[in-house]
């Protein structure tokens, strides 16, 4: 069954997944493209580490624009057909949700494996200063647990019911209204919508990835 | 003979307009249920209920021995369905479709469904959203009978076909079920294709279920009654009477069910006479039906 569901997603996001990848192989080979030499025939030291932080934030554009097209990808088809078809299989709804976003975050993993493959290569044929290693498989793994986050939030949004969507949005923004006029007029200290991006991005938050560095070459 | 489907004082208001109002129906294992009833009357909703694609807000279904929706994927293992459009994933080509679709049923017959690909003159590397209506028609129809189902759920299945491809479709089903001896509900507004094939009818109109019975009965049951010089206000009937309506002078017609010949006489005790009386098709007694629920009749 679930190899059934991949291979539908690996149909639909086909031509996004070869992209990806094309970028994930062209990310580092620009970076140590555009870092300059010194001498020796070894790079400039601060120069090629600007040039990978770049480089770090193009991995993590790549990792939200893939997580995004795979999310919709995933559930786009039995959206149009207000999922008919999925409803009339004989599998528990939830087991069959659970495919799909397993399937997704398998097709992710392919983006991953891309960016520690070709991050690997470029980082074998660059000569390196001898400070500085490359992490291909560390980054890749970042990259995917990364892409997983605005993965798994979007699959979320879209595999719940639009109604209660709504409600949850609305209820949200309500909450967050009232906090800030409550601040506002010092009834509290601080609105609780600081204190929410606080803890989303704090170390060992959900969204922590996306403020670190995803370097491929470090020291 | 137990029943594959009941559905009991069933009640559930998908929008605002329109409501299924305490539902309750048998369909007999192993017979052929024609389900009847103008567009909007409430077949694909019942039909929906019945798969556990929506929950009943009253009621209980029970479908081939399980609770649905609670045990739906139980129930759907053993079901076929064909929808009234096509709820394929448009991108897969028909080959990819089969063998999707093989993937969740342990029960699927891998050379039925060759047969049948053959015989529909399908090809393997079609794309689902390329097919014509009566390709996508024989499409679904090969799936649900691939998965050798104790009971197929067809909601409008020739619907739009032309002639021939409604011919394969049928001749298709019809030799499934006599082979496997399974339990079909086919929901339809063609009344005359139900009854070439039906042994049971149900009748929805407005979210309710009008009549339900078996097809001879339904066939033969409702008569239209040529009748002078009735009263208007009329004693307990031996049959039922499901409309009245002046033609000229004192001369009535009565649509009526449950009419037999020697029932004459209590006519004629009424002091009236009866002058004719004309045996209605399937088509004419599925209108007096709808008719006559319409005006508040008697079921």
């Amino acid at each position: 069954m679930f190899r059934a569901i991949l291979y539908t997603q690996w149909k639909w996001a086909r031509p996004v997944l070869v992209l990806a990848a094309v970028v994930a192989g062209w990310i580092p080979l620009q970076a140590l493209r555009s870092a300059p030499y010194k001498t020796m025939g070894t790079y400039h030291i601060p120069s090629l580490y600007s040039s990978i932080t770049a480089a770090s934030t193009g991995y993590q554009f790549l990792a939200l624009a893939v997580a995004v097209v795979i999310a919709i990808s995933s559930w786009q088809a039995d959206s149009t057909r207000q999922h008919v078809y999925a409803l009339s299989l004989p599998i528990a709804r939830w087991r069959f949700v659970l495919m799909r976003f397993g399937a997704g975050a398998a097709l992710l993993g392919i983006v991953a494996a891309a960016v520690g493959v070709f991050g690997g290569v470029a980082a074998a044929i660059a000569p390196l200063p001898p400070m500085l290693h490359a992490y291909p498989v560390g980054l890749a793994l970042r990259f995917w647990l990364g892409s997983l986050i605005p993965f798994g939030a979007i699959f979320a949004l879209l595999t719940s019911n639009p109604r209660k969507v709504k409600w949850v949005v609305a209820g949200v923004v309500t909450v967050f209204a009232v906090d800030i006029m409550l601040a506002s007029f010092g009834v509290t200290q601080a609105p609780l919508l600081k204190g929410v991006f606080e803890g989303l991005y704090a170390p060992g938050g959900p969204l922590t990835a996306f403020l670190t560095r995803w370097m491929l070459i470090d020291v | 003979m137990s029943d594959a489907i009941v559905l009991r004082n069933v009640g559930y208001r998908p929008g605002k307009d329109f409501a299924i109002r305490d539902l309750s129906m048998s369909v007999p294992t192993g017979a052929i249920y024609g389900f009847l009833g103008p567009n909007g009357s409430g077949k694909t909703t019942t039909i929906k209920l019945i798969l556990g694609m929506q929950t009943p807000e009253d009621g209980t279904i029970e479908v081939l021995g399980h609770q649905v929706p609670q045990a739906a994927p139980q129930a759907l293992a053993r079901i076929g369905y064909v929808p009234e459009r096509l709820h394929l994933y448009a991108s897969l080509t028909v080959d990819e479709i089969m063998r999707f679709h093989k993937a969740f049923y342990a029960t699927w017959d891998a050379t039925r469904a060759e047969e049948l690909r053959r015989q529909f003159n399908l090809r393997h590397e079609q794309l689902v959203s390329r097919l014509s209506k009566g390709e996508s028609g024989k499409l679904m129809m090969l799936l649900a009978l691939s998965t050798q189902p104790d009971l197929l759920v067809l909601d409008e299945p020739t619907d739009g076909l032309d002639p021939v491809v409604r011919r394969d479709v049928l001749s298709a089903l019809v030799e499934y079920v006599s082979a496997r001896n399974a339990t079909v509900l086919v929901s339809s507004h063609l009344v005359h294709e139900q009854e070439r094939i039906c042994d049971w009818v149900g009748v929805m109109d407005e979210g309710r279920l009008v009549a339900e019975m078996p097809m001879h009965t339904f066939r033969s049951g409702i008569k239209r009654l040529r009748v002078h010089g009735a009263p208007p206000v009329l004693p307990a009937a031996p049959f039922t009477l499901l409309g009245r309506s002046p033609v000229a002078g004192q001369e009535e017609e009565w649509g009526v069910r449950g009419w037999q010949p020697e029932m004459q006489s209590w006519l004629e005790a009424q002091g009236a006479t009866l002058r004719e009386t004309i045996d209605l098709d399937l088509e004419e007694s599925f209108v007096e039906l709808l008719s006559t629920a319409r005006t508040g009749g008697s079921r």
